[in-house]
Parts: C-alpha cells; sequence; structure tokens
C-alpha cells in the first residue's frame, strides 16, 4: 500500500528538477561571455520507490544527482602543451626582431651601422693613400676610426641592455607564475572544502582552468588530476601544485662567475634554495635561451655578444700587427712608420690606453688582444692625440710612401682576416644569421600559435556556451516545471474528492 | 449472493489502481527531462471470483504490472551502431588533424607581416631553388669567380700603382678610376663608357705595366662586356628617340580628355620612363618600362596598345633598349658580385635546415597524436571498467529491487544509460536471462550478473611492446571490434612505420597500415630519408669549394642509427662552413656538374614510389597530402552517415520509451476523473447502506 500523499512527494521532485535545471539555464545564458566558463549540465535520474502497488514497483520521481561542467580534459591537456610551445617561439621571435634592429637589416646592408662605418672609414683610407702627407685627411681617418670604434660600443651595449631586458622579463614571469600557482593551489583547498560540503566547485574549476592556460603560456606544465578536480602541476623538476601547497620560486642574482647565468637572474625554490629547471617549453624557457644561449646549437644574446667581441678582437689585432691569410703577409699599424717616424704604435686599444698600455696589459700580445671587448674597443691614446702616427709608409723618413697603408686597406677591407671572410663578410654573415634565426621563429610562432587556436576551437565548441541550446533548455525546463505544477494541483484535486466523500456522507 | 460491503472493495479497488496510475504518470512526469527515463506504464486487470457453477462474479480491478515501455532490440541496434559512430569519430578527428597539422605548414601564413608560405611543399621547392642558384652562380663553382677577382686584383693594382710620389699621372689614374667605380655602381651606360675612356687613357699615360696588365686582365674578364653592353645600351637609346616620338603623341591623345586614374598613371610612368632613358641608368630603364607596361595594359586604350606594341617592336624601340639594359645590369652585378658564393652556398644549407625543422616539427605532432591515442586506450579501458562494475551493482540492486516481482524500472533506465555509454567505447552486446543480465564483449562476459570483470591495457603502444587490451584475470587478449577504444588502438598502432632501407630505394610506399598517423609518419618519412639518400650520394661523389672530398649533405644525429625523420639534420660541419658545400664534381673551374644532379632530382621520378606507380618528389608529397585529404573526405563522411543512423534508431527508440507531456497530462485527467469515479461509487454504497441501515432506527 501506498502513502496517501506519495503523489505530492513526486511532483515535489519533478518540481524541484525542473527549477534546478531552469536556474542552471540561466547561469549558463548569463556566463555566456565570461572568459573560461564551461557550460553546465544538470544531471538527473530517476529514483524509487515510491510505492508498491500488487507487487509492482513506483518510481519515486526524480533526484538531481548533480550539475556537471561539460569540460574535454584532453583538449585542455593538448591546449596547454601547444599554448607553451606557442608561447616560447613568441618570446623568441620577439627578442630576436629586437637584436635585428640593433644588427640592422640582413636584406640590406646600408642599414647596417657597423658595416656602413667601416665602409665608410675604408674609403678614408683610401683617401689617405693617395695623399698619405695630408693632416686633414689624416683627421678625417682619426674621426671615423672614432666613429667605427663608438658604433662598436653602441652595438654591444645595446645587446647588454636587451639581455637585462630580457632578464627584467624573466623575473616578472617567475613573479607571475608564483601568482598563478598560488591563485591555483587556493583553488584547490576551495574545492576540497566544496566537495566536502556538498557545493558545486563548477565555478571554481572554471577560474582554474584560467589560470592554468594562463599558466601555460609561462612554462611547460604537467598537469594531473585526482577525482575530485584537484590538480597537480610539474614543471621541469619539481612539483609547483600539489592539492593546496604550491611552491614558490625566486630569482636571485647568479654570483658563480663559470656560469653562462652569471650576473643573472637564477631560479630558485625559495623554501629549499635549490636550483630548479623550468621545462623545455613556454615563454620563461624562451626568454632564457635567448638571456643565456651562447652555442651555435642555441643562438642567444651571448652568442652574439661573443661574435661581435670576436670581431672587435681579430679586427684590432689585424690592424695593429698585421695578419697573414694563406701566403700573403699584411703588415699592421705597428710595422709601418707615422709622419712623425714613429714606429710600433698600436691603432686600436680599449678604454683609450695608449699603445704601449694594450701591450703592457698582459703577459703575452694574444693575451692582451682578450681585453679587448666590443664594448671598449678605442682608438689608441697615441693614435688619438697625434693623427701623425698613423702608420702610412712602410720605411722610416718617407713620408710620400703609403706602402704600409695599403696593407692596412685590405686588411680593413678585402683580406680574409676571419679565416674565410672578410671583416665586412663576417658582419654580414652574423646579420644574416640573426635575421635568418628571427625569420624561423617567426614562422614556428605562426605554426604553433595556428595549431593552439584550432584547438582552443575544438575545446570551445565542447565547453561553450549556445544560446540556442540554452534557450530550448530553458522552453524544456518550463514545461517540466509546468507539468509537475498541475501534477501536483491533480494531486490535490483527488485529496478533496477523498475528504469530500468523508464529509459528505 | 455476494457480501454486502463487498461493493466496497470493488469501489475501494479502484481507487487503489487509478491512485497508482496517478502516481505513475507523476513520476513520468518529474522525470520528463531525465536522459534515458523511459515512459512507465500501470497495465490493470479485471479480478473476478469463480462461483461453483461457473459464473464468476466481478470483484474490482488490480494493478497487473507497472512496466517500461522499451524495446530491447532497439537497444541494442542503438548500441551497436553507437560503437561505430563513436569509432568513426575518433578516425575522422585525428584525420582532420592531420590534415590541419599538414594544411597549416601548407598554406601561406594568416600572419599580415609575414605572407611567405612555410609549407613542406614550399620548403622543398626553397631547396631546390637554392640548388638551381647555387648550380648558375658564376661565383659558386670550384674556381674562384674570375669577374670579381679580376676587379680586385685591378683595383690593388691602381693602388699600388699610384702610391708612392704623387705626380699628375697618378692622381689622374685614381680620379678616372673612382669616377668609373661610381658610374659602375650607378649603372649609367653614358657615364659608363665616357669614365672607362678616361681611365683607359690616363692608364696609358701613367705606363705602368703591372697596371696596364691588370687592365687587359680585367677587360677580358668584365670590363669590355660591361663596355660594348653600356655601349649598346647608349646607342639604343639615342637611336630610338624617333620611334619615342611616335609613341610620345600617342600617349598624348590617350591621356588627354576626362582625367581618370588609368590615365594619370600612363602619363606619370611614361614621364619617368623618358627621364630614365634621358639619365640612362639600366636599373631604372628596366624598372619604369615594367611599371609602363602594366599602366598602358591597365588603361586598355587599343589606340595606345597599338601605338606601344609598334614602339616595342620597333628595331630600336623599347624591348632592344630594355634587352640591352638588362645584358647591362647582369655584366655589372656579374663583375662586381663579391661573397654570392658564400651567400648562395649558405641559402642552400640555410634551406635544408629550414625543410628538416619543418619535416620534423610535423612528425613530432604525430609522435605527439599517437601518445595522445594510447592514452585514449588507456582512459576508455579505465572508463569501460567504471562503468562495467556500475553497471554489476545496479544488477544486484535490481535483483534485491525486483524479488518481490514488478519490475524497477528506475534501476533499468539507469542501467541503460551505462550501457549506452559503454557502447561508445567498445562493441559491447547484452542479454537478459531470468533477470540476470549478461554484457559480453565479442563472446566474452564483461559483467555477468553482479559481477564484473576487469581489462587492462598492457603495452606501451612501440611496435615492438604493441598496445593490447587484455582480461585481468585470465590475462587473455580482449577482442574489441568497434567503439572509440579500437579507433584509438588503431591510431596508436605504430606498426608501418620503419626505417628505410636506403640500398634498395625507392622505396614502395603504401597507404595500408592499420593508423592514419603511422602512415603519414611513414611518407615523410620516405620523403626526406630518399632525398637525404639520394643527395648524399652525389655530394660525396664531388669536391668542396676548396677542392676536397665532399661530406654528406644530411646527417644522422646519431650516427649509430640510420637516417630517418627521427634522426636527421643538414651536416653541422656544413653549417658552420658554407664553402663545404659540394656543387662540383671536380676541381675544374666552372664546374657545377653536382649542383645541377642535385636539381635534376627534383623532376626525376626514379626516386620515389606511390602504390607502386613512380613519382618524383613533389608529386609523392602531393600524393601524400592528396591521400590524407581523401581519407580524411571519406571519414567525416562516413562518421555523417553513421551518426544519422544513430540519430534514426535513437528516434526510434525514444518513440517507444519517451515521456510526452501531453499523454501524462491527459491521463492525469483520466485517472484522476477515473478515481473520482470510483469515489463517488464508494459515497454512493455508503449513502445506500446509510440509507438502509436508517430503516432500522
Amino acid at each position: 500500500m501506498a502513502s496517501t500523499f506519495l503523489g505530492l512527494s513526486i511532483a515535489s521532485s519533478g518540481l524541484n528538477a525542473a527549477q534546478i535545471g531552469l536556474a542552471t539555464t540561466t547561469n549558463n545564458m548569463s556566463n555566456i561571455d565570461t572568459t573560461g566558463y564551461s557550460r553546465q549540465l544538470v544531471n538527473q535520474t530517476s529514483v524509487g520507490p515510491a510505492a508498491v502497488y500488487s507487487s509492482s514497483l513506483v518510481g519515486n520521481g526524480v533526484d538531481v544527482t548533480s550539475v556537471d561542467r561539460v569540460r574535454s580534459d584532453s583538449l585542455d591537456q593538448k591546449y596547454w602543451q601547444e599554448n607553451s610551445a606557442s608561447n616560447e617561439w613568441d618570446a623568441k621571435s620577439t627578442y630576436l626582431s629586437q637584436l635585428e634592429t640593433v644588427f640592422g637589416s640582413s636584406t640590406d646592408d646600408t642599414t647596417s651601422t657597423i658595416n656602413t662605418a667601416l665602409n665608410t672609414f675604408n674609403t678614408d683610407l683610401e683617401s689617405l693613400s693617395t695623399d698619405p702627407t695630408s693632416t686633414s685627411v689624416r683627421a678625417t681617418v682619426l674621426e671615423q676610426a672614432n666613429t667605427l670604434c663608438s658604433t662598436i660600443n653602441d652595438t654591444a651595449s645595446e645587446l647588454t641592455q636587451l639581455r637585462s631586458d630580457v632578464n627584467n622579463d624573466v623575473k616578472t614571469t617567475v613573479a607571475q607564475i608564483n601568482s598563478y600557482t598560488t591563485q591555483i593551489a587556493t583553488l584547490n583547498k576551495q574545492i576540497v572544502v566544496a566537495n566536502a560540503s556538498g557545493a558545486s566547485s563548477n565555478e571554481l574549476k572554471d577560474q582554474q582552468g584560467v589560470l592554468v592556460d594562463k599558466l601555460s603560456a609561462l612554462v611547460g606544465v604537467n598537469v594531473t588530476k585526482n577525482d575530485d578536480g584537484v590538480l597537480k602541476i610539474t614543471v621541469g623538476n619539481s612539483v609547483l601544485v600539489d592539492g593546496s601547497d604550491s611552491k614558490q620560486l625566486e630569482c636571485y642574482t647568479v654570483t658563480d662567475t663559470t656560469s653562462a647565468e652569471y650576473g643573472m637572474y637564477g631560479i630558485r625554490d625559495e623554501a629549499t634554495g635549490q636550483d630548479v629547471t623550468t621545462g623545455d617549453s613556454g615563454s620563461l624557457n624562451g626568454y632564457l635561451e635567448i638571456r643565456d644561449g651562447a652555442t651555435s646549437d642555441s643562438k642567444g644574446i651571448p652568442y652574439y655578444t661573443n661574435q661581435l667581441n670576436e670581431f672587435a678582437q681579430t679586427f684590432a689585432k689585424a690592424f695593429n700587427e698585421g695578419i697573414t691569410v694563406g701566403t700573403t703577409t699584411y703588415s699592421g699599424n705597428a710595422d709601418g712608420y707615422g709622419l712623425d717616424n714613429t714606429t710600433d704604435v698600436r691603432f686600436f686599444s680599449y678604454d683609450n690606453k695608449s699603445s704601449a698600455d694594450l701591450i703592457a696589459s698582459a703577459s703575452t700580445i694574444d693575451a692582451a688582444y682578450q681585453n679587448i671587448t666590443a664594448a671598449n674597443i678605442t682608438v689608441s691614446k697615441d693614435i688619438q692625440n697625434d693623427s701623425n702616427k698613423i702608420a702610412a709608409s712602410s720605411t722610416a723618413n718617407a713620408t710620400s710612401n703609403s706602402t704600409n697603408l695599403a696593407d692596412l686597406i685590405s686588411i680593413s677591407t678585402s683580406a680574409d682576416i676571419f679565416g674565410n671572410a672578410t671583416a665586412t663578410g663576417f658582419f654580414s654573415a652574423i646579420i644574416s644569421t640573426v635575421g635568418t634565426d628571427s625569420a624561423s621563429a617567426t614562422t614556428q610562432y605562426n605554426r604553433k600559435s595556428t595549431i593552439t587556436s584550432y584547438i582552443n576551437t575544438s575545446r570551445s565548441s565542447v565547453s561553450a556556451v549556445s544560446s540556442n541550446e540554452e534557450t530550448v533548455n530553458l522552453t524544456k525546463y518550463q514545461a517540466a516545471y509546468a507539468a509537475s505544477a498541475s501534477a501536483t494541483s491533480t494531486w490535490s484535486k483527488i485529496y478533496d474528492e477523498t475528504i469530500d466523500m468523508v464529509v459528505s456522507s | 449472493m455476494g457480501s454486502t460491503f463487498g461493493t466496497y472493495n470493488i469501489a475501494y479497488s479502484g481507487m487503489y489502481v487509478n491512485q497508482a496510475s496517478l502516481a505513475t504518470a507523476s513520476t513520468n512526469l518529474a522525470n520528463v527531462d531525465t536522459t534515458g527515463a523511459s515512459k512507465v506504464q500501470v497495465s490493470s486487470v479485471e479480478r473476478d471470483t469463480v462461483q461453483s457453477g461457473g459464473t464468476s462474479t466481478g470483484d474490482g480491478v488490480s494493478v497487473a504490472a507497472i512496466t517500461r515501455a522499451r524495446d530491447r532490440y532497439l537497444d541494442s541496434a542503438y548500441r551497436t551502431q553507437n560503437a561505430a559512430a563513436t569509432y568513426l569519430s575518433v578516425k575522422s578527428g585525428n584525420l582532420k588533424y592531420l590534415d590541419k597539422i599538414l594544411s597549416e605548414y601548407d598554406t601561406t601564413s594568416t600572419s599580415t607581416t609575414d605572407t611567405t608560405s612555410n609549407g613542406v611543399e614550399t620548403e622543398l621547392e626553397d631547396f631546390f631553388n637554392a640548388w638551381q642558384t647555387l648550380s648558375t652562380d658564376s661565383g659558386s663553382s670550384s674556381s674562384s669567380n674570375t669577374g670579381t677577382s679580376a676587379q680586385t686584383t685591378f683595383a690593388a693594382a691602381i693602388t699600388t700603382a699610384t702610391s708612392g710620389t704623387t705626380s699628375t699621372a697618378k692622381t689622374a689614374v685614381s680620379t678616372a678610376y673612382s669616377a668609373y667605380k661610381a658610374a659602375l655602381t650607378s649603372g649609367n651606360a653614358a657615364t659608363i663608357v665616357s669614365t672607362k675612356t678616361t681611365l683607359d687613357s690616363a692608364v696609358t699615360t701613367l705606363s705602368d705595366s703591372t697596371l696596364t696588365a691588370a687592365l687587359t686582365t680585367y677587360n677580358t674578364s668584365s670590363g669590355t662586356a660591361i663596355n660594348s653592353a653600356a655601349t649598346t645600351l647608349s646607342a639604343d637609346i639615342t637611336n630610338g628617340s624617333s620611334a619615342l616620338a611616335t609613341l610620345s603623341s600617342a600617349i598624348t591623345t590617350a591621356t588627354s580628355g576626362t582625367t581618370s586614374t588609368a590615365k594619370t598613371a600612363v602619363s606619370t610612368a611614361y614621364s619617368a620612363y623618358t627621364a630614365a632613358l634621358t639619365s640612362g641608368v639600366a636599373k631604372t630603364i628596366v624598372s619604369t618600362k615594367t611599371t609602363l607596361d602594366s599602366a598602358v595594359t591597365a588603361l586598355a586604350d587599343t589606340t595606345l596598345t597599338t601605338a606601344y606594341s609598334t614602339y616595342n617592336s620597333a628595331t630600336d624601340g623599347g624591348t632592344t633598349i630594355n634587352t640591352a639594359a638588362t645584358s647591362l645590369t647582369n655584366a655589372i652585378t656579374t663583375a662586381t658580385s663579391t661573397a654570392t658564393a658564400e651567400t648562395t652556398r649558405a641559402a642552400v644549407t640555410a634551406a635544408g635546415v629550414d625543410l628538416i625543422s619543418t619535416l620534423t616539427d610535423i612528425d613530432k605532432e604525430l609522435q605527439q597524436l599517437q601518445t595522445d591515442a594510447v592514452t585514449g586506450v588507456k582512459d576508455g579501458v579505465d572508463s569501460l571498467n567504471d562503468l562495467a562494475s556500475q553497471v554489476a551493482d545496479l544488477d544486484k540492486q535490481i535483483t534485491q529491487a525486483e524479488a518481490g516481482g514488478g519490475e524497477a524500472s528506475y534501476l533499468r533506465d539507469q542501467r541503460d544509460v551505462l550501457l549506452d555509454q559503454m557502447s561508445s567505447l567498445a562493441n559491447i552486446s547484452t542479454t537478459e536471462s531470468n533477470g540476470t543480465l549478461k554484457v559480453t564483449l565479442n563472446g566474452a562476459n564483461l559483467v555477468d550478473g553482479d559481477t564484473a570483470r576487469s581489462l587492462v591495457v598492457d603495452g606501451s603502444g612501440t611496435i615492438t611492446d604493441p598496445l593490447t587490451v587484455n582480461w585481468a584475470d585470465s590475462g587473455t587478449q580482449a577482442s574489441i571490434q568497434s567503439g572509440s577504444i579500437k579507433a584509438y588502438m588503431e591510431d596508436a598502432d605504430q606498426t608501418g612505420y620503419a626505417t628505410i632501407d636506403s640500398s634498395s630505394l625507392p622505396y614502395n610506399f603504401t597507404t595500408t597500415a592499420t593508423s592514419s598517423i603511422s602512415t603519414l609518419r611513414q611518407g615523410l618519412n620516405d620523403l626526406i630519408t630518399t632525398l637525404a639518400t639520394k643527395v648524399n650520394s652525389l655530394s660525396t661523389s664531388g669536391v668542396d669549394l676548396d677542392g676536397n672530398a665532399g661530406l654528406d649533405f644530411f646527417t644522422a644525429i646519431d650516427s649509430s642509427q640510420p637516417l630517418s625523420i627521427t634522426n636527421i639534420q643538414v651536416n653541422p660541419a656544413l653549417v658552420a662552413d658554407s664553402s663545404k658545400v659540394v656543387a662540383a664534381s671536380s676541381a675544374a673551374s666552372g664546374d657545377n656538374t653536382v649542383a645541377n644532379e642535385i636539381c635534376a632530382l627534383e623532376d626525376d621520378t626514379t626516386c620515389y614510389k606511390s602504390s607502386n606507380s613512380s613519382l618524383d618528389i613533389i608529386d609523392f608529397y602531393a600524393a601524400i597530402t592528396d591521400w590524407i585529404g581523401t581519407a580524411g573526405d571519406t571519414a567525416a563522411s562516413n562518421y555523417t552517415t553513421q551518426s544519422t543512423l544513430v540519430t534514426q534508431v535513437d528516434t526510434q527508440r525514444k518513440s517507444v520509451s519517451s515521456i510526452s507531456i501531453d499523454e501524462e497530462m491527459s491521463n492525469m485527467i483520466k485517472f484522476q476523473n477515473a478515481y473520482a469515479a470510483s469515489a463517488k461509487v464508494m459515497s454512493t454504497i455508503d449513502n445506500m447502506l446509510y440509507t438502509l441501515i436508517s430503516e432500522f432506527d
């Protein structure tokens, strides 16, 4: 036998389910433009039994078991993978195009300031060769040599500045990572609390999804999820988020001079002080490769700084000391004689040191030239003070002799002083390497970002709110609500009927 | 004679049955939006008592059964079709992604700043174009560039000859040389001729034997060629004045009247062209002529077009001048080009590096996709196990609930939803006997009543350790023929991707592998390995710029393993020093044999074989992309067909089971009235008896 009021309890379960359905639909509709919001669905099931009639079972209406968010975990994982890769190339291509600006364009050598300065210097040297005694031409040569040196100095300092910019980006990125992981851990905690109290954790999970999306742009993440929806996030060799705990990273200035990161920010675990690795993708990794790449496999700013230093050292040494290329030997400035008959004077030095100070700066000549860098190369103090010391002549007391100058011109223009390249050729090769790297990074970025947005579109097609669908749901739940309401009134009539019967009798 | 109070019972039975019907209608209405809920119906039966005389007396009504409306055969049809649909959904989804990976690389980049195409086909063409440039570049052969070196020698000779004590003759030479160099740079024909004459006479006057010899060498190598090209151009320009005058009036006529953009374009282009002719600068003549050509075409004035073609075809007209200007520009470029050899060689290695990076990037995406497929199998099997144990649990509850007879429809509905979900993972079939449900996978029990068996995934997915789904208890392999697990298993299968045997090329590429991902990987592997093998064998047969024996162009990253798409790079020695790129078969001057042979590989149909037809490299790649496109389209259309079928079966199923608000509402009214009627009977009898009893008072 059934309870008298079973009908009301069935109908009220229907009213309740329809109401939750309406609320969920309304919530979906209002979040149609919310970033990271996943559509929610009411998960309801028929329950029973309410009564047994002649050993037949009648169900007890409906029960809402959960309100679930519609989300594809596998597409999330795929998105995070591709988003990290895409942002790594974005970071690289941004800085490589800035490097391109520093060195000048690869297609047109005239915009390369160092090559322009070098060419003008060469032209002035040639003018001097036609008139080696002219003081005014010598002054022009000196002035142009100063321009050349300061152009190289400027380029070197721009590289240093760029590296320090990247270094600041590293610090900012680490701060962002800390902020995201802290928020994700807090949300993990809230999700556990919400689950325990039976409250909905859908919105919390959506917020968490947005944060992981952002985090994946910065570093390559490995995300695992337990049954409660609590995330564990591993980056490189460290677990950044585990339940409600998040590991804070910190930047510190590396003081180990042998490290590639010397003077830059290292990244370590704030609690233990252990260095951490940051995976192999994401914009942080892009910044680190640009900041620290010093090999031909990983061409970052240090690589180009080294190239520029090699340019400055080799050029200064060849011009000062002379050089043998193949079977031809070219004399340097130190081998010739100036107008005032001085010899053994070095043309280029560093930090405005005199020729003698340059040589005295180290035990061997080779070691002395190691002191010259792109940042500090200057014309030597001797030449600076007296341009007559430019050694045009190959013999003493021969003012109109410009044989030595012819060698200097060759060193500066046509001789392969860099093994298989001339001075301009070597510098053009640097420009072309930067250009190729930059173009290739842009290409990679375009490829990866297209795939990322394809996956994001697929992901949205699963999780996004469709206003058409929700409108249909709204009508559906409204009708269901009305139907259960009618059922309630029908039962009420039945009760009236029965009660009337007794009253009337 | 029945009992006096028997009629009470009859009336009450009516109320009882109708209350049951109302309860059923209410529960149907409550579940109108519940997934998988089927309509529940009460069937009632007349209750009677058979008398000894063979007659029977009506005894009211009773509930015979409350059952759900469900067609088991449609359920089973739905599950079979659904398994096939999810199988196709995964397959076509992955093919679409493959196509996306390839076509992204194959189409013009969407970025506004970078309009170059980065596709494999473009990379291949770039690679061969770079070799083409190298093979035709005068500076690239094993001998050094004669034009450039003669010029360098001449420049050095001038410097030497004019050094030392200053003299008028020396100054004249260096001034004349500077003027000549400037003229070459500007490309002005008349100036080149005049400065060359001045230079020649200045050199003669200086009478320095070394310098004279250097001038002769320079003249032989390029000086004379430049001079004659310049002379021809100057002469052509001068002679062409009458033809130009005719054109000029035609232009004036055509551009008169109402102004229009096209007319303005023509007159502007014409002024620029005549100015260029007057100045005699070769490059400018060519470029302004091009602008004029297009402007005239754009204007589409018949008279002008005729006049223009007359001008072009005249003996000293446009075409002649243009040819002369072009040959002068070329002669100057050849003579003054420096470091072109280095640049074109570096371009070859750069194109090689780009090609390798594009292909290995695609391959990495494909490998990732196979890893994802392995995860798909594991996740699918986990879900299947989970669902199977839920079904077993429900079975237990159903048995308990139904112990007293009747049907626990709400539990059966839940179980059917789970079974539907299982059908999207694998090809399950169900049988029910004596209330016990069996879920089988190709004949083997997955769920038998309240016990569920579980499946495990073994293997890592490699060829040597393939992925299998086994029964956890017996360890024998489970047979999964359909559903998403099957699709992921197929896509994860690496069979078909293998190292190409470089000694027996061409490799016969087929698309028969189970996994389309492996097929694509193998296609790309064949593409690059064959190319690398061919280029390497040509490279090692020749000599480099310095005359040393040629090195391999492509090398394995791990030299203990054979070349393959996962183990290939452009030889780092070549990247570091592009003079090691091999273009020549011997150290002889101007030898570009190897570069030419490598260029010829682009159209060599003996290199590739796809399904037994011989193809060249570009056609081979096109065959791969065609296959992906076709396979993707086929899978997509199969999926569409299959999912339509699933929808149809589902609609049929729903027409039996689904709950209709209209139907339930009308039932409510019906049962409510029936209940009221029974209640009326009850009160009538009550009144009757009341009247009867009153008689005694």
